[in-house]
């Protein structure tokens, strides 16, 4: 008898494990589980790896999983810097086009839009988000495959989109300085 | 520069010793790993395929040709694996040293006080 018809309560649980886990080593793990049992020599030891083999199994099973959700979240590394790019992007482009609508209404008439000063001072968040953003995909992509070459192409946009808002968080400290000329 | 080396874990490590014999199948490299480890490596049989799956990905062990007759299948060291083990060796061989020589040193120290 195989140990797939002998274990058969075992074998319905392999189905547990991750599907690459289980087609590679299943039989294999049956096999070593008939191995174990076979020399076993007493029923008390037989019930010693019987339990030894149960605690065994949820700790491999979780461990199995994370493994599996592990190399996923690797292998969709191009995904989440694409994502990481759009919305770094999304931060310093929000305080920008804010102020040119501000603009726009200040300019369509006296006692419309809000004074420049405090939306500029407001929106210097943003562009510090997108520079952490952007900073941290820069950072996954250069250190986390070190299998692999840095690809360029993604790096790039987040590079300008990180020198972009150094930029435009110059121009507001540059604005404040002005401001506080002005005033005192 | 030196290379920084990663040390394996306990469960890897004591399959490599296993395999330096001989090609073992699964449970043999169960055995053998109890008994080099004087019982303190105790392993379920998940855990030692996840170990041997990350040795074989890693390229440190691989499969022998399989006989039709026998369900088992036997692994056996690589080129790379032979190489990991030696590594490993002579890193632990250097802590012992490092480790008798200072105790020896503060056993003189002591006896000097």
């Amino acid at each position: 008898m195989n140990p797939k018809q002998r274990f058969k309560g075992y074998a319905r649980l392999l189905s547990l494990y991750p599907a690459g886990y289980r087609k590679r080593y299943g039989e294999q793990l049956l096999q070593t589980i008939a191995d174990m049992v076979d020399d076993a020599p007493s029923a008390s030891e037989k019930f010693i790896v019987w339990l030894r083999i149960s605690l065994d199994f949820p700790v491999t099973v979780c461990k199995e999983h994370f493994q599996v959700i592990g190399d996923r979240m690797n292998t969709n590394k191009s995904y989440n810097a694409g994502r990481n790019t759009f919305v770094s992007a999304g931060l310093f482009l929000l305080p920008i086009i804010m102020l040119t609508v501000n603009r726009m209404l200040m300019l369509s008439g006296p006692g419309r839009g809000i004074p420049t000063y405090y939306l500029v001072v407001a929106s210097s968040i943003f562009p510090i988000l997108a520079i952490v953003v952007a900073g941290s995909a820069m950072y996954r992509l250069l250190r986390g495959n070190k299998a692999t070459r840095p690809n360029l192409r993604q790096i790039a946009p987040l590079a300008f989109v990180c020198l972009a808002s150094l930029v435009f968080l110059s121009w507001i400290l540059l604005e404040d300085i002005r401001y506080y000329n002005l005033t005192h | 520069m030196q290379r920084k080396m990663d040390l394996l874990p306990q469960i890897s490590f004591s399959i490599l010793m296993a395999l330096s014999l001989r090609p073992r199948h699964g449970y043999e490299i169960m055995k053998q790993a109890e008994e080099d480890s004087l019982g303190k490596v105790k392993m379920g049989p998940g855990a030692l395929y996840a170990a041997i799956k990350q040795l074989v990905d890693e390229g440190l062990i691989g499969e022998t040709d399989r006989d039709n007759k026998d369900r088992r299948r036997y692994y056996k060291l690589t080129k790379k694996g032979w190489e990991k083990l030696n590594a490993e060796l002579e890193y632990y061989n250097n802590v012992v040293k490092i480790a008798k020589h200072r105790r020896a040193y503060e056993n003189f120290e002591w006896n000097g006080a």
